[in-house]
């Protein structure tokens, strides 16, 4: 067979593609692409601390930016900025647009997330007014409405809240914030956010309808569109559709929304998705298009991009471009606000009605949405389908799992096929040396009256490591049975202990050698690391064994377990696949068995070619696992993502 | 087989099954990461009490060995009496103690026990572990001096490659050189994360194919 | 060379490695150490934060990696007390409750009082509780390890849940450890977490540090001698000793230097006794 240990460790050809493909690995490049930074803290007070949520308008001629701002008292405020690009921005004065309102009321202690629309001459905003409870668990959030003639002077809505929380129970029954408003030419369509009382729930979006902005109907929660990379995995999983804005673009709708792979993750990234009927939405398949930095920059901070508790986006169009301003957090933790331009010659999200080329999961239909009775009404102006949700109440793999799963069935599939195939045949193995030398070794500790000894390490029973080395174990105590030789097993776990007394029991008996076995053959030294490496130390001073086989998953105390062996120059045979004790074992052991050749040490150990054949298998699952590293890499340094985008599937 | 045999090759089977099959499927409205959490819960507490049994273990064996006068006697009798009194010190007045408050044991029992305790662990038992951890330094340079021969090619780069990063990682390198930290950086993410890389997939696959073999035949043996 | 040969022989070796980790430990040198970002970055994230902000500090490691972990612990908690900061003090090993107080009993408290300002909770056993407890501390941890109830400490009126943190640090020499605290607290909830790590972990962190998912390594005992450098610079009441770490530095240094100067030496020798061989033949 060609795939021997040999061609594997001493291939120079091997050797040379492996280093060119490391040294390779810094070119590859991302394609989503990084915003500038327009807007900082301060230097006033009441926004030196945090900058979030940017809502910008543009009216033909210039670009008008509202946002909010937090002290360094946590409270918010919004303020306003103006420009003439879009991209060099000049705050308003100093001060604040709108305040908090009275103490005590809705919005009296904190107000954010504004979003305006321009209306026949009229500014109208919708905000979030936070009241603070006992805790930052308890706070409450509703959403308001206030007017202005030039966007600078507001006057609220005199029965404000306009939104409110659900009734008890309903999947927004603690806060509704965050409202992204857009106007229909009918009426006013409303994506806001929501969360619950209940402990652990995740906030989600809800939609909400109006025919004057003021009086709403609550009308559906929005769950997350298939996509086709993994960038969004966590958000589709979880139901946590994190909008940032919403616009109209002819009949089309489109939104910026921002997402985290997965539970643990990298920082959040902002995509885009398009609509025809607002609630049904389809992802830009190139997504995520906007993405964090990394050296310490303006938005190379761990929250990412728009999302968190200070973030938002918003998309809009203007001088044929798509502009998407959103929050960052900076390596210091604070949050400012910053813009990328999506050319539309690179973002041709359509105009017409033609859709992606990613498909929509279309299922049965599933009720998620928890709002209550009382809210869900059917005088809405536009028409609202049920949600869609992926996989719906069929049972579906954990998206961001499903590659690997299809990567595990091939690579089984592979290895018990090839190892069937081995059996057939009759194979010999240019075997490890060292084990052929094994037995020898236990022969000439039989001769020289001297006794072996074996420890398995200080894994606990459910480490594969302890397994094999268990596994190795039987054959030595049989073998040291054989040639009455006097073992000594130590071992640092207890649960590895009860096992390794009926397993040498076993063997000692099947060698109808139990007479051999006494109450020091196997001991129980210590579950703490160095009693048990001073424990077996002394073991090598004392009992000067001819052969010292310390295989299994091992921590620091191998090096001194090493060196006390060899300080008595006895043999010693090593095994682990803790790549970080590797060279300890290499460099003081006469044979180490590494990584793989411990669990594939049984076919080394018999001439049967059963178990030879098990060697070969996990040859197969190395060959797959060649190929799609150099593919892969080959495939990124070009610039091409299809391979890493299917394997985070 | 025999029926035991498989009986424990059904369970053993399923259990293993199900672990695989709840990391990879969800089934809405089934609780079955949480049935999964739930059975790991039970096999963490089988194995504690191993620990019981191993003190079990320990201490007959121990006493066997003070019983029967064997040579090293004298160290069984003080790693009894040194585990038995700690683990009764611990209990008594410590900061694992079960009654800090002292509303059981009297006031004035912690206020005795409680400086011998701090006195061996932070004396003793800090001290010993820490200076067990640090022989390791003396068996590193031992070890290294054997080690790096330039005997062969492939260890003069070994050689090359061990000298470069240590260098880097000893801060008056900065004094000499700034580049020693460049290069050891590059060494470390490079070089020796692919290595170790593809030592882990190799390791991953023999796992891989060692257990689900586990899985599907109980006797283990050959 | 001297003919005694040293590889049969190491016990030179040991006499020479002893003399120069002693000699600077002793004598107290102490060397400039270069700060590293990911040091800075620890140190930067806790300068900044906001007042009255809950900070949670776990002893993730055991007694062995003492003289490793044991400087960064200290110096971190003697900068966390001189800000004004909230810190609880969990542990997820069984060693981390008595090493907690080793390192209270070591830094300059201020005017902090237990139980106000700060509270050791104890040992986590399991995830459960490591999850429970960002949702209610006191049903989880009902006394601490003075045996006070959690529900009558006014720093847990204040933060009932860790959910509420702003920062947990993690000294960690294994696991259980950095994993738990990512998975659990940073990718759920968002809590940003630090980590002091010993050397032989924190390769494996980097990739973490990377992508931002933890805000900065306190990378082995270098980075407690680093930290102790930036803290004194800005509180100049705390003492470059109070660690130990820099003068641990000095040490490592000169210890790095033999082991270097004894393996060029030796292959030295090597090849001069190969020649030798070769011309004698």
């Amino acid at each position: 067979m060609f795939f021997t240990r040999e061609t594997f460790s001493q291939g120079p050809v091997l050797s040379l593609l492996a280093l060119i493909l490391t040294a390779m690995m810094p070119l590859a490049h991302a394609t989503a692409i990084q915003g500038t930074q327009v807007l900082n803290v301060g230097p006033a007070p009441w926004d030196s601390a945090q900058l979030f949520r940017p809502w910008v308008i543009y009216d033909g001629t210039s670009f008008t930016m509202w946002y909010g701002g937090e002290d360094s008292q946590g409270a918010d405020r919004i303020g306003m900025a103006t420009s003439n690009d879009g991209i060099s921005w000049t705050k308003y004065s100093g001060k604040p647009v709108l305040d908090p309102g009275t103490p005590g009321s809705w919005d009296g202690d904190s107000i954010s997330d504004a979003s305006v629309i321009k209306e026949n001459g009229q500014y109208k905003m919708w905000y979030s007014g936070q009241t603070y409870g006992a805790t930052s668990v308890d706070d409450v959030f509703k959403i308001g409405y206030a007017t202005s003639p030039d966007g600078i002077h507001w006057t609220r809505y005199s029965e404000n809240p306009v939104l409110t929380p659900g009734s008890l129970g309903s999947w927004d029954d603690r806060r509704v914030w965050r409202p992204s408003v857009i106007s229909t030419g009918s009426g006013y369509v409303m994506y806001y956010r929501g969360a619950a009382v209940a402990e652990g729930s995740q906030a989600k979006a809800g939609v909400a309808t109006s025919s004057d902005g003021i009086h709403w109907t609550k009308t559906t929660v929005l769950t997350m569109p298939a996509g086709s990379s993994g960038w969004d995995a966590y958000s589709r999983q979880v139901g946590a559709l994190n909008i940032g804005g919403v616009m109209r673009s002819g009949n089309t709708y489109i939104m910026s929304y921002s997402s985290i792979k997965a539970q643990s993750s990298t920082p959040a990234q902002i995509g885009v998705a398009s609509s025809e009927d607002g609630t049904n939405w389809t992802p830009y398949p190139d997504n995520p298009v906007i993405t964090y930095g990394t050296s310490g920059g303006w938005d190379s901070g761990p929250g990412g991009v728009g999302a968190g508790n200070f973030a938002g986006s918003m998309i809009l169009a203007a001088q044929s471009q798509y502009y998407v301003y959103y929050a960052a957090s900076g390596p210091t933790g604070s949050y400012t606000i910053g813009v990328a331009t999506l050319p539309l010659s690179v973002y041709p999200i359509s105009q017409t009605t033609s859709t992606t080329s990613s498909s929509t999961v279309s299922s049965t239909v599933s009720t998620t949405s928890k709002t209550s009775v009382t809210q869900q009404t059917t005088t809405t102006t536009t028409p609202v389908s049920p949600p869609l949700v992926l996989g719906g109440s069929l049972p579906s793999l954990i998206i961001g799992r499903m590659s690997q799963a299809t990567l595990l069935m091939v690579t089984l599939g592979a290895i018990f096929a090839v190892t069937r195939i081995a059996s057939k045949k009759k194979l010999k193995t240019r075997g490890i040396p060292g084990i052929e030398r094994l037995d020898k070794w236990i022969q000439q500790a039989g001769e020289l009256d001297r006794p072996v000894l074996f420890t398995p390490g200080t894994g606990t029973i459910q480490t594969p490591d302890t397994l094999a080395a268990l596994a190795l174990l039987d054959h030595v105590a049989s073998r040291c049975a054989q040639f009455g030789v006097r073992l000594i097993v130590a071992n640092a776990d207890f649960n590895v202990h009860q096992v390794t007394v009926d397993m040498v029991k076993n063997a000692y008996k099947k060698a109808g050698r139990e007479d051999l076995y006494t109450e020091d053959t196997v001991r129980y030294i210590s579950v703490r690391q160095f009693a048990y490496a001073a424990g077996v130390m002394g073991l090598l001073r004392r009992e000067k064994p001819a052969l010292n086989v310390f295989v299994g998953d091992f921590q620091a105390e191998a090096l001194e377990i090493a060196e006390a062996g060899r300080a008595d120059a006895i043999a010693q045979f090593g095994g682990t696949s803790n790549v970080d004790q590797l060279p300890f074992f290499m460099a003081t052991c006469d044979q180490t068995l590494v990584g793989e050749e411990l669990y594939t040490a049984q076919g080394y150990l018999t001439d049967d070619p059963q178990a030879i054949s098990r060697l070969v298998g996990p040859d197969a699952g190395k060959t797959i696992a060649i190929l799609l590293i150099a593919i892969g890499a080959i495939l990124v340094t070009l610039g091409n993502h299809v391979l890493t985008s299917l394997l985070r599937l | 087989m025999t029926k035991a045999e498989i009986i424990l090759q059904v369970i053993i089977f399923s259990l293993g099954f199900f672990y695989a099959f709840v990391y990879y499927v969800r089934i809405p409205g089934v609780g079955l990461q949480s049935a999964a959490d739930q059975l790991f819960t039970y096999l963490t507490s089988i194995l504690t009490a191993g620990f019981a049994i191993g003190i079990i273990n320990l201490t007959r064996a121990h006493a066997n060995n003070v019983k029967n006068r064997r040579p090293i006697w004298k160290y069984s009798l003080i790693l009894l009496a040194s585990m038995y009194f700690m683990a009764v010190a611990s209990i008594i007045a410590s900061p694992f103690s079960l009654d800090p408050q002292s509303t059981v044991i009297p006031k004035g029992v912690y206020a005795v026990f409680f400086p011998i305790w701090q006195f061996l662990y932070y004396n003793i038992l800090v001290s010993i572990n820490a200076t067990l951890f640090s022989l390791l330094a003396f068996f590193i340079a031992s070890a290294a001096y054997r080690a790096f021969k330039a005997r062969s090619l492939e260890a003069s780069i070994l050689l090359a490659a061990g000298l470069l990063v240590m260098i880097g990682q000893a801060p008056i390198s900065n004094l000499i050189w700034p580049g020693f930290g460049a290069i050891r950086d590059w060494i470390m993410a490079f070089p020796n994360t692919a290595g170790q890389r593809g030592i882990l997939i190799g390791a991953a696959l023999g796992i891989l194919a060692f257990s689900v073999r586990r899985l599907i035949r109980y006797p283990w043996g050959r | 060379m001297s003919k005694t040969n040293i590889a049969s022989d190491p016990r030179l070796i040991y006499v020479l490695l002893i003399f120069v980790i002693a000699v600077p430990i002793l004598t107290h040198t102490v060397l400039p150490v270069p700060v590293t970002d990911t040091t800075r970055a620890v140190y930067n994230f806790i300068e900044n934060l906001p007042p009255n902000s809950l900070v949670v500090v776990s002893f993730d490691y055991s007694t062995s990696t003492v003289p490793e972990l044991q400087p960064q612990a200290t110096i971190v908690a003697q900068h966390l007390f001189l800000k004004p900061l909230k810190i609880l003090f969990v542990a997820q090993w069984t060693d981390g409750p008595a090493l907690t107080d080793a390192v209270l009993d070591a830094i300059d408290k201020g005017n902090k009082t237990y139980g106000t300002d700060y509270a050791t909770l104890g040992y986590i056993p399991n995830s459960a509780t490591l999850i429970g407890m960002t949702a209610n501390i006191q049903s989880f941890f009902p006394v601490d390890t003075r045996g006070n109830p959690t529900q009558d400490l006014p720093i847990i009126k204040q933060f009932p849940a860790t959910r509420q943190a702003a920062l947990v640090i993690t000294f960690v020499a294994g696991e259980p450890g950095l994993s738990a605290y990512l998975q659990y607290w940073q990718a759920r909830l968002n809590i940003p977490v630090a980590a002091g790590a010993v050397a032989s972990l924190a390769p494996g962190f980097m990739p973490f540090y990377n992508s931002q998912q933890i805000v900065g390594i306190l990378i082995s005992i270098r980075a407690a001698a680093e930290y102790e450098f930036l803290e004194h610079a800005q509180y100049s009441q705390v003492p470059i000793g109070l660690s130990g770490a820099t003068s641990a530095m000095v040490a490592q240094s000169t210890s790095h230097m033999l082991i270097i100067v004894m393996v060029i030496v030796g292959n030295v020798a090597y090849f001069v006794s190969r020649r030798r061989k070769e011309g004698s033949k």
